[in-house]
């Protein structure tokens, strides 16, 4: 009887997410002037506004993607201060608002964008500061010590497949690189490991540090040479390579997802499938895996080749809600970061199963206390290898 | 030295209480055209000095409380929809940011009626009616960031209000924080004879006898069916003398909306809907199909003389009805009519035996001073209707660009007056028609001071909107 939609999102009174990232069309990443990465915010009622998370989170009017929009504009004329960074950094980059702006502003371009246009005036995000005068003095965007040793130096890749581990996963998640080892071996590719001190240039991008970021993806791009595809574990730096190294010129190998590589796997043979068991897990799409890079549909396959059955959240899909991790937000607002992820671990929560998702940094997020978040290549090594020591 | 915003922190704590300019820079204005050519001319605009986000009734009263001893400006403010600048905290002080109040309390089923926290954003209340069958009715254009408190405090209408009403028409009870700090929860009924509808204070006062914090809505069952049509008259006296027999008889569809030629031919045409010359008629049914079908009979005879054009037009219209509200402010931005382009909307209504005069009066009143004067006919009732008006134009430096737009906002109140209209039918008064209220309401806005001088002893409850 009732046919018509009901909720505010099938009535399209939101836009509708594109089927696959649009945002591969934006300028350059660390364009010289955010304003370039116009339009700005053409102040209309303000169809961002139930999109943000940090907004949501936070209750704060002067962090909603309309007000950092007006204020990258009037900071391009009046200069950039501490606060007026600070404001405008306070985007997780997960792209929700892109999809309901009409006029097309693209808010996690232009934030990050900002981050380097404040920094260019000498204006820097405090954890900027420390990045740039550990990559001076080491070369590396992180500790030295906080890399996993057994990702250490030595496994540079020459050809091939190589697994693209990323910061995240040796400094925090070394499991999920072990898992996809494990799983390499096991589908019998031979691959090598891109680890090490080795960075996309992403994180150092999140901040801000133009220099820093074509130094660390050319440096990352001359150790992948010869490499004709790189497996990536973390879907901001398979963003980061696929999307922007092109545009500061930089070739990249054929960059593939950790989803897109289980899937590929298990549907030619590589992997054998497991038949269902009755196992339900809840599927969290990192934003920047589904709405960004457009791989949606590739990680139902897999959780469903590996016999699980999947609980959907509310928002999902191209409409899914952000962990908080993205774009170097923790590092701008550690108690805002939280109060995000507080948010999408409440509606996680309700499905009461185990939370799965492919995004190291995500994961790290939404973990709780009792109840970790794993990542689809730990529950996919446990599912078709069985459990590890 | 204690300062404002320490009280406050006191009252409410850290995380209720920000000071810092961004974020009370970010409260500074509301989406008024005015106050976005304002800052497009590097002006700095009048902000709060702090910023205070209550959780609960309760922090609402202790700010009240506080501002009143000792007189301190309070304004509301939750999604800065309004385009009026009735939100706008003009007199500095503190900006009330009720977007903590979010949520649903309670939706009776049996009685059709749900109560929301007065910040509850526009698509969760919606959303929420949604999910056990209803239907608020209420989609203003403004739908994503304005809230159901701010719906009421501003009396705003949707585009489907003619057959849902208006945001006034959708109360059932209301929670008040008044200035003083008392809470007024009015009794829930349908309707009622004990005394006068004193409620009705607070629909329209925007925030100046005090603070809505909780909405109970009348909902409706969620329409099992829509369907829509399109008529082209030769001109708009035509379709305006169809859209009152259809309003005499009683229909109530969802839409009606008569576009002038212009409109038709500029907004309508600029979409891709090229009909021709004439002015368009959109209409669309929806509800009980029983009902939509002899309400779509009743449109269909009384259109007869027009040329039926199918439903394609309302479909059009349905697909892009938020397009223009979105397109029109990159006027301000600078993106369509030149880095000093003006644009804006002015809603009146009438009755329908004032209404074509008035149309006539107050184009020719705007003419002079801007280059576009288009209009549509819509939000209808059985006596009259709203005539919603675009304006637009290009203009040399922000100089002009503000006389002209001064120029034509009181060209078009003064016509309205002079013609036998009211000079707002949803968007408010806010700042930006304070100036000509006490015109719109004679003694009674005399009767109204009074009243806030009862309610607001010390005058702190949103001073400077509605003329007061």
């Amino acid at each position: 009887m009732t046919g018509l939609p009901r909720t505010i999102a099938q009535r399209k009174l939101l836009p509708g997410p594109a089927e696959t990232t649009t945002h591969r069309d934006a300028l350059p990443p660390l364009a010289d002037d955010p304003l370039a990465l116009a339009p700005v915010c053409a102040s209309c009622p303000k169809l961002c506004a139930p999109t943000c998370p940090v907004q949501g989170a936070t209750g704060r009017e002067s962090v909603a993607p309309w007000r950092i929009s007006a204020v990258v504009r009037d900071s391009a004329r009046d200069g950039w201060r501490p606060e007026t960074l600070h404001a405008a950094a306070s985007c997780t980059g997960c792209g929700a608002c892109t999809h309901a702006c009409l006029p097309g502003v693209r808010l996690p371009e232009q934030s990050r964008a900002a981050r380097a246009a404040a920094a260019a005036e000498g204006v820097l995000l405090p954890a900027a500061a420390t990045m740039r005068d550990r990559i001076t003095t080491t070369g590396s965007p992180r500790p030295a010590d906080a890399y996993a040793d057994e990702f250490a130096a030595g496994a540079v890749p020459t050809a091939g497949t190589a697994l693209f581990f990323g910061c995240t996963v040796q400094t925090h998640r070394a499991e999920v690189g072990r898992a996809a080892k494990a799983l390499a071996d096991a589908a019998g590719e031979t691959v090598r490991c891109a680890a090490g001190e080795i960075c996309c240039g992403a994180a150092a991008a999140d901040l801000g540090l133009a220099d820093e970021t074509v130094a660390l993806a050319e440096s990352c791009a001359d150790q992948l040479a010869g490499v004709e595809q790189v497996v990536v574990l973390s879907p901001g730096c398979a963003r980061m390579m696929r999307d922007y190294w092109p545009r500061l010129g930089i070739a990249a190998p054929r960059v593939v997802t950790s989803v897109e590589w289980l899937d590929t796997l298990l549907a030619g043979g590589g992997l054998q499938p497991r038949e269902p068991d009755g196992v339900a897990v809840a599927w969290h799409d990192p934003c920047t895996l589904a709405r960004l890079l457009g791989v949606v549909d590739a990680p139902r396959r897999v959780l469903a080749a590996l016999g699980l059955a999947v609980r959907e959240p509310a928002a999902t899909g191209l409409h899914t809600r952000c962990s908080g991790g993205g774009q170097a937000y923790p590092a701008v607002d550690a108690t805002g970061a939280a109060a995000v992820a507080e948010r999408r671990r409440a509606e996680l929560a309700v499905l009461a199963s185990p939370v799965v998702s492919a995004c190291p940094q995500a994961e790290r997020m939404l973990s709780g206390d009792a109840e970790p978040v794993r990542d689809i290549l730990e529950v996919a090594a446990e599912r078709l290898l069985g459990p590890r020591e | 030295m204690v300062t404002l915003a320490d009280d406050l922190r006191g009252l409410l704590g850290d995380f209720a209480v920000r000071d810092d300019p961004v974020e009370r820079r970010a409260k500074a204005r509301d989406c008024w055209p005015r106050l976005t050519m304002r800052e497009r001319a590097g002006e700095t605009l009048p902000m709060p000095d702090v910023v205070v986000r209550p959780l609960t009734t309760d922090e609402v009263v202790a700010v009240y409380c506080y501002a009143t001893e000792h007189r301190v400006p309070v304004t509301p403010y939750a999604g800065g929809s309004g385009v009026v600048g009735g939100a706008v905290a003009t007199s500095g002080g503190i900006c009330l940011d009720l977007s903590g109040l979010t949520g649903l309390v309670e939706l009776d089923p049996v009685s059709g009626t749900a109560t929301f926290r007065a910040g509850t954003p526009g698509p969760v209340a919606e959303d929420a009616a949604a999910a056990h069958g209803f239907t608020i009715g209420h989609f203003p254009s403004s739908i994503m960031c304005s809230t159901v408190g701010g719906w009421v405090a501003a009396r705003g209408a949707g585009q489907l209000s003619t057959r849902y009403g208006k945001a006034e028409d959708m109360v059932v009870a209301l929670e008040v924080v008044l200035p003083t700090g008392e809470v007024w929860r009015t009794r829930p009924a349908p309707r009622t004879a004990a005394g006068p509808d004193l409620w009705r204070l607070l629909a329209g006062a925007e925030g100046t006898l005090g603070t809505i914090t909780e909405v109970t809505l009348r909902l409706h069952a969620a329409p099992a069916e829509r369907r829509f049509g399109g008529w082209l008259f030769p001109d708009l006296r035509a379709g305006v003398e169809a859209l009152r027999l259809v309003m005499r008889t009683g229909a109530r569809p969802a839409v009606v909306r008569l576009y002038d030629e212009l409109d038709t031919s500029i907004v309508l045409g600029g979409q891709g809907l090229d009909v021709g010359p004439g002015a368009l008629l959109v209409a669309a049914v929806e509800g009980d199909p029983r009902l939509v079908a002899a309400e779509e009979e009743i449109i269909r005879e009384v259109c007869a003389s027009a040329q039926e054009l199918g439903p394609g037009p309302g479909e059009h219209w349905w697909s892009h009805r938020y397009a223009v509200s979105a397109n029109l402010p990159r006027v301000l931005a600078g993106q369509l009519l030149g880095p000093h382009g003006v644009a804006d909307t002015i809603e009146v209504s009438a009755l329908w035996s004032a209404l074509p005069g008035l149309y006539d009066a107050m184009k020719a009143s705007m003419a002079p001073h801007v280059a576009v004067v288009l209009a549509h006919v819509s939000h209808c009732y059985p006596e009259g209707a709203s005539i919603y008006w675009t304006i637009a134009t290009d203009a040399a430096d922000e100089a002009e660009a503000m006389r002209r737009y001064d120029a034509a906002w009181h060209a078009a109140m003064t016509a309205c007056l002079d013609h036998g209209g009211s000079i707002g039918h949803h968007h408010g008064v806010g700042v930006a028609r304070a100036p000509w209220l006490a015109a719109e309401l004679g003694t009674g806005h005399d009767v109204l001071r009074r009243v806030k001088a009862a309610l607001d002893p010390a005058g702190i409850a949103n001073p400077g909107k509605l003329g007061l």
